[in-house]
């Protein structure tokens, strides 16, 4: 009786250690994760938030970010490329490929026009249905409100900004491409967000 | 089942679901992958969204020091002042190596994306011609580097596939290029040394 015990009290340790390794992968990887995003931004400029869950992971560079890794191998581009492709490597070691179930990119914002500075991307389940209804908002967290000034709309998302929370005061947009400058009406004045 | 039996199958199941719900979606190894230029000729020729998303400002740089035109072998014994002429051609580099002249909506899409996003256009190849002066003291060599000013621009290009593609209706690509900087001045700077003993004989006789 006493050996069962002390068997099952071993396995509920080893699945408490396998489980909290699993959990702290993303930490490993430089990442934290914060509900309220104010020590994750700490860790970088670079975030992203899970418009579900609000939750928020900030990294150094936006490739880290997004989860997709920078292409930093360059081929000489005088020729039309022909000679290259034999020797290229399979995308399947740098392009992400996501099947629908989570991660997908609805929007990155940025801190200055031109996409510079610190950027927020904002991730969802599915694409946006690209109707007049709004499939879902956001409110800003106190790092990111009142900062942006360039915005990209992925995943067929039309994002349009407000200058208070939960779509409250003034409006801008349809914002439905890549916008370098938001202009005037609502730089560095956005704390929600709606995206249809 | 035994108790064990069933604990150590939950320990599995945890570990399982866990590393399951934690990691992207991204594709494995053993897949059959597409290469990235495979992918990028899709663009706009096979999807329904093609878009590049450039990750933040353009990266300015200056390329790599390297001669242009003649060296200038100074033989007599006076202090020589030689005009080096020379003409230099900078080209451009990415991910795929697929030059940006090339007519791919991926090329295109990028052109667009660049001017429209920092209000200066893509320049793939730029030519710059020169009569430089170079001072050569007597028994010396004199040369000209140049160094170009490059500016790069990372970024991703968003696809979606109406039928999968490789398995799968959206893929995120990354792709980086690097080229001239339009209307940005390149570095020249002269250079003089002795002449070895081999080139007194090849130059001076």
């Amino acid at each position: 009786m006493a050996n069962d015990t002390r068997r099952r009290t071993r396995i509920t340790v080893a699945a408490v250690v396998l489980l909290a390794g699993v959990i702290a992968v993303p930490v490993a990887n430089g990442a934290i994760s914060e509900k309220d995003g104010a020590d994750a931004k700490a860790q970088g400029n670079h975030c992203t938030m899970n418009a579900e869950t609000g939750e928020t992971q900030c990294f150094k560079s936006l490739a880290k970010a997004t989860g997709v890794p920078g292409s930093k191998r360059l081929v000489d581009a005088s020729t039309d490329g022909a000679s290259v492709e034999s020797s290229e490597t399979r995308a399947g070691n740098e392009a992400l490929a996501t099947q629908g179930e989570g991660g997908i990119m609805a929007a990155t914002l940025f801190e200055d026009t031109q996409y510079g500075g610190g950027s927020l991307t904002i991730t969802h389940t599915s694409l946006c249905e690209s109707d007049d209804d709004v499939d879902f908002q956001i409110d800003l967290d106190d790092e990111w409100k009142d900062k942006i000034s360039a915005v990209q709309p992925w995943g067929n998302c039309t994002l349009n900004l407000y200058s208070e929370p939960g779509l409250g005061g003034e409006r801008d947009g349809p914002f439905d491409e890549l916008t370098p400058n938001i202009g005037d009406a609502l730089d560095n004045r956005t704390q929600s967000i709606s995206f249809s | 089942m035994t108790r064990r039996k069933k604990l150590s199958m939950l320990v599995i199941a945890i570990t399982t679901l866990g590393a399951t719900a934690l990691f992207p979606t991204s594709a494995t190894a053993d897949e059959e992958q597409p290469t990235t230029r495979e992918l990028l000729e899709k663009c706009n020729d096979g999807t329904d969204v093609c878009v590049f998303h450039p990750s933040g400002l353009p990266e300015d740089s200056m390329g790599d020091a390297h001669q242009v035109g003649d060296s200038a072998f100074n033989c007599t014994k006076d202090l020589q002042r030689s005009t080096v002429g020379w003409s230099d051609t900078t080209g451009e580099t990415n991910t795929v190596g697929v030059s940006m002249t090339a007519e791919y909506g991926f090329t295109e899409l990028f052109k667009v994306t660049i001017t429209a996003s920092y209000s200066h256009s893509w320049e793939s190849s730029h030519t710059e011609e020169q009569q430089t002066n170079v001072e050569v003291k007597p028994g010396q060599v004199g040369w000209i580097t140049r160094e170009a000013a490059m500016q790069e621009v990372e970024g991703t290009y968003e696809m979606h596939f109406e039928d999968k593609f490789y398995g799968h209706h959206i893929w995120y690509v990354p792709f980086t290029a690097k080229g001239p900087k339009p209307d940005a001045p390149s570095t020249k700077t002269q250079h003089t040394r002795k002449m070895t003993k081999k080139e007194k004989k090849q130059h001076c006789g």
